[in-house]
């Protein structure tokens, strides 16, 4: 079986759980369970969500969204061996926490371990020019901090032909 | 009318790491405000410092300067140009961001005349302003041919600035991995016609992140890529459709 790990990190509320659930051909694992604070939503994922992404009968994508936050970072520890691509999600209309945010990039080191790293912005279909300026910005200085030359695009994790285009990215890098 | 530019320290959080996590609000500010005040410019972070440039009515650039420096945000505030002036060169901006200012083209034409002159700066500005410019940060210019050129991209794109196409995702891609021939791109027949690749190649020059060089003699890697893992990347082809594109 050929099989490669996708990691999805992202902060609260920024499309894992929906990513996931657009892209696997099975039913998603999802760990979500109630807020206790209102975080705009009534659940948010706890663990790991898992999905999967069969390309033939003997070739698979795993799909292993993880929170951004660093007091999940035992579960990064989980899903970054043999890493195929890495994508992070970051909400638009919210200034993402760059402290954790940084926290991430420098765990997963995508420019040391030569992973493919992708950076989608999501929620972005009510934002304005201007927003999205800014903030792909501040997303293209912290990679630049840390030497990872990856490309910034605007997904929407609920439409299957978006989230299919995240994978014609990773393909596109990794060809 | 007058231009002030500085250089200021971005505050360091608490584990010293510098973090433009105010820059989205400063920006917005900035907008707002300078709007309101008929008074324009551009901001950019780079390695832990801001670059700013305010233009406008005399009286309320230097009230707006006022309220600048007082701005806990930042720190080690420098000027660098503090000058009369009687154009603009961000006049259709309240506030440009951007990540650099070296793909700015006004800001190109900003330093030729008011900062790279000799004696225009002390030492301290230059090594300050060599951050954000220097003389390699210059406009190559775009002879109008890509003939003969070995091509590479120094970063993704912009998005925000340029539509997110596969067509274009996937050029991006190919740039980035390795430099390539232009004659191979065009022979290759993946990226339409020579005129639709050329559309392309002059949307990313414009950024000023496509790197041009005389065509090397010996031989880079070409456009037929070989797939690394190769079943897996033969299949995520054909599960994406791109195989019957020619992708």
């Amino acid at each position: 079986m050929d099989y490669k790990k996708l990691a999805i990190a992202g902060e609260v509320g920024s499309g894992k759980t929906c990513l996931i659930r657009t892209l696997s051909e099975i039913s998603p694992i999802e760990t979500e369970a109630k807020s206790s604070i209102d975080i705009g939503k009534t659940e948010t994922t706890v663990g790991i969500d898992y999905g999967r992404l069969n390309l033939s009968e003997d070739t698979a994508l795993g799909l292993y969204g993880v929170p951004g936050q660093e007091r999940y970072s035992f579960l990064w520890e989980i899903v970054n061996n043999s890493l195929w691509g890495l994508l992070i999600l970051i909400k638009c209309g919210e200034t993402p926490d760059y402290q954790n945010f940084d926290k991430l990039l420098s765990f997963f080191a995508p420019a040391d371990k030569k992973v493919s790293c992708v950076a989608a912005i999501t929620h972005c279909e009510t934002a304005s020019h201007d927003e999205l300026v800014v903030l792909n910005q501040e997303i293209q200085t912290m990679l630049e901090q840390r030497n990872i030359i990856a490309p910034i695009i605007q997904i929407d994790a609920r439409d299957r032909s978006s989230a299919i285009s995240v994978l014609h990215i990773f393909n596109a890098i990794n060809r | 009318m007058k231009c002030i530019i500085y250089i200021s320290k971005a505050t360091a959080n608490k584990n010293g790491a510098s973090i433009p996590a105010e820059l989205s609000k400063i920006f917005r500010y900035a907008r707002k405000k300078n709007a309101s005040r008929n008074i324009t410019g551009l901001l950019s972070y780079r390695e832990g410092h801001y670059i700013q440039v305010l233009e406008g009515d005399t009286q309320a650039v230097d009230e707006l300067f006022s309220t600048v420096r007082s701005d806990n945000r930042h720190t080690d505030i420098k000027v660098i140009l503090n000058t009369p002036t009687s154009q603009r060169f961000f006049s259709n901006w309240s506030m440009r961001l951007t990540g650099s200012v070296a793909r700015v083209p006004e800001f190109h034409l900003l330093a030729e005349q008011l900062l790279l002159g000799k004696g225009f700066l002390n030492e301290q500005q230059k090594q300050l302003f060599n951050i954000f410019y220097t003389k390699k940060s210059t406009l190559s210019d775009f002879s109008g041919s890509y003939h003969g050129k070995s091509l590479s991209l120094i970063t993704w794109p912009d998005f925000t600035i340029i539509k997110q196409t596969p067509i274009i995702i996937e050029l991006c891609a190919r740039l980035i991995n390795s430099p390539h021939h232009y004659d191979e791109l065009v022979n290759s027949g993946d990226f339409g016609t020579q005129q639709q690749l050329n559309k392309l190649l002059y949307s990313l020059d414009k950024l000023h992140i496509l790197k041009s060089a005389e065509q090397p003699k010996t031989k880079v890697i070409p456009v037929s890529t070989t797939e690394k893992s190769g079943n897996f990347y033969s299949k995520l082809k054909n599960f994406l459709g791109l195989k019957q594109r020619g992708l």
